[in-house]
C-alpha cells in the first residue's frame, strides 16, 4: 500500500473531522450553556469558558467508547483485510460525506444531528463495498433503538428530577429552607455519576485502571464532598426581602452551572466520536498497514477532537449563546438543572455503552419531560415534527453523500 | 442550537398579567365614573367613559395577542381551554365596565337622593370584589413559578373562596338597591326605571364576571 497516499488521506480526514469537530463545538454549545447565561448564573465569557474546558474533558476521557463504535462497530474492518485502503477511502467519504450533508442541511435550517449523519454516512459506504450482509445490523439496531430511547430516557429523568423539585421546595411552606436542604444532594449526586464514568474504565489513556468497587469508593467520596461544597455554598446564600421563589432560583444557580458543565462534558465524550471515529479508523489502518480490531483510538486524537470541539465553543459560542439566551428566559435554574440533569446522564450512560445519540435531541426530550411535570409556561411541540422529519431524511442523504465521495475516490486512485 | 430555542414557545403568563394590569387600569375607573354620577356631573362622566372605553380596548388587544400566539400545538402548564375560558372571563370584566359607561353617557339619568346611599353601598360591594379578583389574577406569574401548585395554589384558592363571599354581598346590595327604587317608583319616569334596571344589572354583571373569572383561575390550579 502506497504510504504517502495514506498519509495525505490521514490529513484529509483530520483536517475534514477536525472541521466537523469545530462545526458541532459551535451549534451544540448553546444547548449546555444558554440556559445558565440567560439566568444570570454566568457570564457569556465564562460560560464558553467552562463549556470549552468540559467539552475537551470529556472527549479525553470517555470519548473512545463511542469513537469505537463508528471506527469498527457497524462495519467489520476486518472484511477489508486484503483491501484495506477500501476502508480508508470508505470512512474518508464518510467523514466528507457527513460534514457535507450537515453544512447543506444547515443552509436549510434543518435540525440534522452530526450524529445520525456520520452514522448514515458510515453505513451507506458498508453497503456499497461489503454489502448487506457485512454491515452488523444488531449494532446498527442498537444505534437507532437508543436514538428513539434516549430522548424517552431523559424526558423521565428530568420529569423525576423536576417533580422531586417542585413537590419538596416550589410546594414547601419554607422553599428557602427546604432548597438549603435538598440542593446538596442534587450536587452530590452529580459529582458522583461524573465520577463514576470517569474513574470507572475511564482512566485507561492515563494507564490508569480501577476495579470497580475502588472507583465506587472514590466516586462515593466525591460525591460527599460535592454534598459538603453544595451546602457550604447555600449556607452562604442571604435571605432578601423578595419573592421566595426567586430566590430559590437564584440559589439553584450554582446547582445549574455545575449540571451545564456536566452536560457540555458528556457532550464531549459523545460528540467527539462523531468528527474522530473514521479519522481514527483511518489512522488505525496507518499504524498497522493492515486492519486491525485491537488498536485502541489514541488520546492524540481525542485530544484534537476535544480541542476542535473547544475551539469552535470559543469562536462562535459568543454569538449563539447570545441569540439563544434571549429566546430562553423561560428556563429557570431549577429547570435548567433538572433539564440538564437528564440530559447529560443519558448522554454519558449512552457515551459509556458506545451508543452514538445525539445530544440536541435528548436535551429536547428532557425540556419536554421538564414541561410535563408543568415546569415551562409554553412548548412548541412543533418542533418534534421537524425533528422527525429531519432525522429521517438525513440518514439516505449522508449516506448518498458519503457513497459517492467514496466512488469518486475509488475512480481517481485505484 | 435554533432547535432548542425554537423548542420554547412565547409564555402566555406575562401577557396574562399584562392583561390583567389593563382590565384593572379600566375597572379602577368606575369608581370615578360612578361617583360622578351620583353626583350628576356629566362632564365628568364622560370624560371617565371615555378612559374606560380607551382601556378596554387596550385590553382587547393584549387579548387579541395572548390567543394568537396560543397555536394548538403549544403545550402548558395548564390545560389550554382553562387559560382561554380564565382570558374571557377576564376581559369581560372589562367589557361590563365599558357597557356600564355606555349607560351612564348615552342618556341623562338623575341619581334621586334617596337612592344615592344604597346605590354607593352597591358600587362599593361591586368594588370589592373586583379587587379580590385582581388580586387573584395578579398572582399568576409566581403560580407559574412554582407550576401552579403547593402553599401559593392554597394561597389563591382562599382568596378565590374570599371573592365568591364578595360576590354573594354584591348580589344582596344589588337586590337592596332595586328595592329601593321600586319603593319610589311612583316619583320615576318609566324610562328612569328602565335604565335602572340595566344599570344594576351591569353591575351585577361585572361582579359576576370577576367571580368567574376565579374559577376559572381555581380550574388551572392542582392540589398537591
Amino acid at each position: 500500500m502506497d504510504i504517502s497516499l495514506l498519509t495525505v488521506i490521514l490529513v484529509a480526514a483530520v483536517v475534514v473531522g477536525l472541521y466537523s469537530a469545530i462545526n458541532i463545538g459551535a451549534n451544540d454549545v448553546a444547548n449546555a450553556m444558554a440556559t445558565s447565561v440567560a439566568s444570570g448564573a454566568l457570564t457569556i465569557k465564562k460560560a464558553v469558558l467552562v463549556a470549552g474546558i468540559c467539552d475537551i474533558l470529556g472527549a479525553i476521557l470517555v470519548g473512545s467508547h463511542v469513537a469505537n463504535t463508528i471506527r469498527k462497530g457497524l462495519v467489520d474492518p476486518l472484511q477489508f483485510s486484503d483491501r484495506p485502503i477500501l476502508f480508508v477511502f470508505g470512512m474518508l467519504a464518510a467523514v466528507l460525506g457527513s460534514a457535507l450533508w450537515v453544512n447543506i442541511a444547515t443552509c436549510f435550517k434543518l435540525p440534522v444531528s452530526t450524529t445520525h449523519s456520520i452514522i448514515g454516512g458510515v453505513v451507506g459506504f458498508g453497503l456499497v463495498s461489503v454489502g448487506i450482509a457485512g454491515i452488523k445490523w444488531k449494532i446498527v439496531l442498537y444505534v437507532v433503538l437508543s436514538w428513539i430511547i434516549s430522548p424517552v430516557f431523559g424526558g423521565i429523568i428530568a420529569f423525576t428530577i423536576f417533580s422531586i423539585i417542585k413537590k419538596f421546595i416550589l410546594s414547601s411552606k419554607e422553599p428557602i429552607a427546604q432548597t438549603r436542604k435538598i440542593g446538596p444532594f442534587f450536587a452530590g449526586i452529580v459529582i458522583f455519576i461524573l465520577s463514576l464514568s470517569v474513574i470507572f474504565k475511564g482512566l485507561k489513556n492515563l494507564h490508569l485502571d480501577l476495579p470497580f468497587i475502588e472507583a465506587l469508593l472514590i466516586s462515593l467520596g466525591l460525591g460527599v464532598a460535592g454534598y459538603f461544597i453544595g451546602k457550604f455554598l447555600l449556607q452562604r446564600f442571604k435571605e432578601r426581602e423578595e419573592d421566595p421563589y426567586y430566590q430559590v432560583e437564584k440559589m439553584a444557580n450554582p446547582l445549574q452551572v455545575l449540571s451545564a458543565s456536566y452536560q457540555a462534558f458528556s457532550h464531549g465524550a459523545n460528540d467527539v466520536a462523531n468528527a474522530i471515529g473514521p479519522v481514527a479508523a483511518i489512522w488505525a489502518v496507518l499504524q498497522t498497514q493492515k486492519v486491525e480490531m485491537s488498536v485502541s483510538v489514541p488520546i492524540e486524537l481525542l485530544l484534537l477532537g476535544g480541542a476542535g470541539l473547544a475551539f469552535g465553543v470559543y469562536m462562535w459560542g459568543h454569538r449563539v449563546m447570545e441569540t439563544v439566551g434571549k429566546r430562553i428566559t423561560s428556563i429557570t435554574p431549577t429547570r435548567g438543572f433538572s433539564a440538564e440533569f437528564g440530559t447529560a446522564t443519558t448522554v454519558l450512560l449512552c457515551s459509556r455503552l458506545g451508543m452514538p445519540v445525539s445530544t440536541t435531541h435528548v436535551a429536547v426530550g428532557n425540556i419536554i419531560g421538564v414541561g410535563l411535570a408543568r415546569g415551562i409556561s409554553a412548548i412548541n411541540l412543533d418542533v418534534i415534527k421537524k425533528i422527525f422529519s429531519a432525522w429521517v431524511i438525513s440518514l439516505p442523504a449522508a449516506g448518498l453523500f458519503t457513497v459517492v465521495i467514496y466512488f469518486l475516490l475509488k475512480f481517481i486512485f485505484l | 442550537m435554533s432547535i432548542i430555542s425554537k423548542l420554547f414557545g412565547k409564555s402566555p403568563f406575562e401577557p396574562l398579567y399584562q392583561h390583567m394590569m389593563k382590565v384593572k387600569e379600566c375597572v379602577d375607573l368606575v369608581r370615578l365614573l360612578m361617583d360622578a354620577f351620583i353626583k350628576g356631573e356629566d362632564k365628568e362622566v364622560k370624560e371617565v367613559a371615555s378612559k374606560i372605553f380607551k382601556a378596554e380596548h387596550d385590553a382587547d388587544m393584549v387579548k387579541k395577542d395572548i390567543r394568537n400566539n396560543l397555536p394548538k400545538s403549544i403545550f402548558l402548564p395548564v390545560a389550554r381551554g382553562d387559560l382561554l375560558s380564565f382570558l374571557k372571563e377576564q376581559d369581560s370584566i372589562a367589557d361590563s365596565a365599558e357597557d356600564l359607561a355606555v349607560l351612564l353617557t348615552m342618556r341623562k339619568t338623575v341619581v334621586p337622593d334617596e337612592l344615592k346611599d344604597e346605590l354607593r353601598d352597591f358600587v362599593e360591594k361591586v368594588i370589592e370584589t373586583y379587587e379580590v379578583a385582581m388580586t387573584v389574577s395578579s398572582e399568576i406569574k409566581v403560580l407559574a413559578e412554582t407550576s401552579f401548585t403547593g402553599v401559593e395554589a392554597h394561597k389563591v384558592m382562599d382568596l378565590i373562596e374570599n371573592l365568591k363571599l364578595k360576590e354573594w354581598e354584591a348580589d344582596k346590595a344589588q337586590m337592596e338597591a332595586a328595592k329601593k327604587m321600586f319603593s319610589i317608583e311612583k316619583k320615576l319616569d318609566p324610562v328612569s326605571v328602565m335604565m335602572w334596571m340595566h344599570i344594576f344589572n351591569e353591575l351585577g354583571t361585572l361582579a359576576n364576571h370577576a367571580e368567574n373569572a376565579g374559577d376559572r383561575m381555581r380550574m388551572m390550579l392542582h392540589d398537591s
